[in-house]
């Protein structure tokens, strides 16, 4: 940067001397989290300034890979966009390096479907598929990706369907040179293979129950189980069984203490 | 989680407290992380899966989950977490206090 002055020891001073009296943002930023950011921009809604906030949502959220809240940002970012951009791109890799388990994803299908089957969809898809602990979610990307690999095949089809180089120009411009590098260099037999399997695993999932659509009458008996045996108030259903070493195990034997059930797992 | 979840323990060690665990880990998976993480409390194992019985029967597609129960087995608070969870188990175990106080 200081080379496009012709003055740089000036320049520098110039900077030092700006740095040394001007608050800093970034210094700002980096102490508070992503939670408070995100909801500083909510509270001024402006679409406006959607690429400076979905630039600073993505540096600290590059930053601090462990905050819950980089989800809840991230997904900001890709339900606010408004047209395919980089920063979407970005946010997807993301929040599939850094929260592929969240239990939020699940307003992320809606946004997805509007995009093209991108690398960066179709890779937060599978590691959706592959970690995330929700099996409703799990399911839902199971379908999801599914779709996304069948838009690649159909994708490869229209390539090689399009002879003249301006209907080609179009497709790549429409759906991004990563994209059609990567159909190109893939087996269209691969690539519908693998969406017929992924077709046939989400309806084995969603006919066992475990789809992330539920029909009202599954809605409605799932809430009213809930309502009858887990609200507060209701004594905790018993369980038996064993404990990760083996031995036996009731959560009865816990009365006359005040108890803390942890559903956990070591993801 | 496994820290805060280590203070809570610690800290109310000598209190009429426990904290329950539910594991959705494979056999191998969990032995490695109460090795790892020095978990003293027991947890149940739900069969290594997320699906298991016991996650099943409490409705439980998030993880992690968290019922708070006071002395009778009832549920007192559900999905309370990190400051939230000893706020709920200090108000609970106050709550006991009172009661055997007045009793005597």
């Amino acid at each position: 940067m200081p080379h496009r002055f012709s003055n740089q020891p000036l320049a520098l001073l110039l900077l030092l001397t700006l740095l040394a009296f001007a608050p800093s943002p970034r210094a700002a930023e980096s102490a508070a989290n992503l939670q408070a950011l995100l909801q500083e921009i909510q509270a001024a809604p402006n679409s406006a300034k959607f690429e400076a906030h979905a630039g600073r949502i993505l540096e600290m959220a590059r930053s601090h890979p462990k905050d819950p809240a980089g989800a809840d940002a991230l997904l900001w970012v890709v339900t606010n966009d408004s047209d395919g951009s980089d920063l979407v791109e970005q946010a997807l890799n993301l929040l599939q390096r850094d929260h592929a388990q969240s239990p939020k994803l699940g307003v992320i299908f809606r946004p997805l479907a509007d995009l093209p089957p991108t690398v960066a969809v179709e890779k937060l898809l599978r590691a959706i598929t592959e970690k995330n602990p929700d099996a409703g979610l799990q399911t839902e990307a199971t379908y999801h990706l599914a779709h996304t690999l069948n838009q690649q095949f159909q994708l490869w089809v229209k390539w090689q369907q399009s002879k003249e180089a301006v209907d080609r120009e179009a497709l790549e411009l429409i759906n991004g040179k990563e994209l059609i590098a990567k159909i190109k260099s893939t087996a269209p037999e691969k690539m519908s293979a693998e969406a017929e399997m992924f077709y046939d695993k989400f309806i084995a999932a969603a006919a066992s129950g475990k789809s992330g659509r539920r029909s009202p009458v599954e809605m409605a008996k799932r809430e009213l189980y809930d309502l009858r045996y887990l609200s507060v108030g209701k004594v905790a259903p018993e369980t038996e069984g064993e404990d990760v070493e083996g031995q036996k195990l009731k959560l009865s034997d816990y009365r006359g203490k005040v108890t803390a059930i942890v559903f956990w797992g070591d993801w | 989680m496994y820290p805060h979840e280590r203070s809570l323990v610690k800290r109310l060690e000598n209190k009429p407290f426990a904290l329950l665990g539910v594991n959705s880990d494979p056999k191998d998976k969990v032995e490695a992380a109460l090795k790892r993480e020095n978990i003293t409390w027991r947890s149940f194992w739900d069969g290594g899966t997320t699906g298991g019985p016991i996650a099943t029967k409490y409705d439980v597609h998030g993880w992690p989950t968290i019922y708070v129960l006071d002395a009778k087995g009832v549920i007192r608070y559900k999905n309370v977490r990190g400051e939230e969870m000893d706020r709920a188990v200090d108000a609970l175990l106050k709550e006991m206090e009172k009661a055997g106080a007045e009793k005597k």
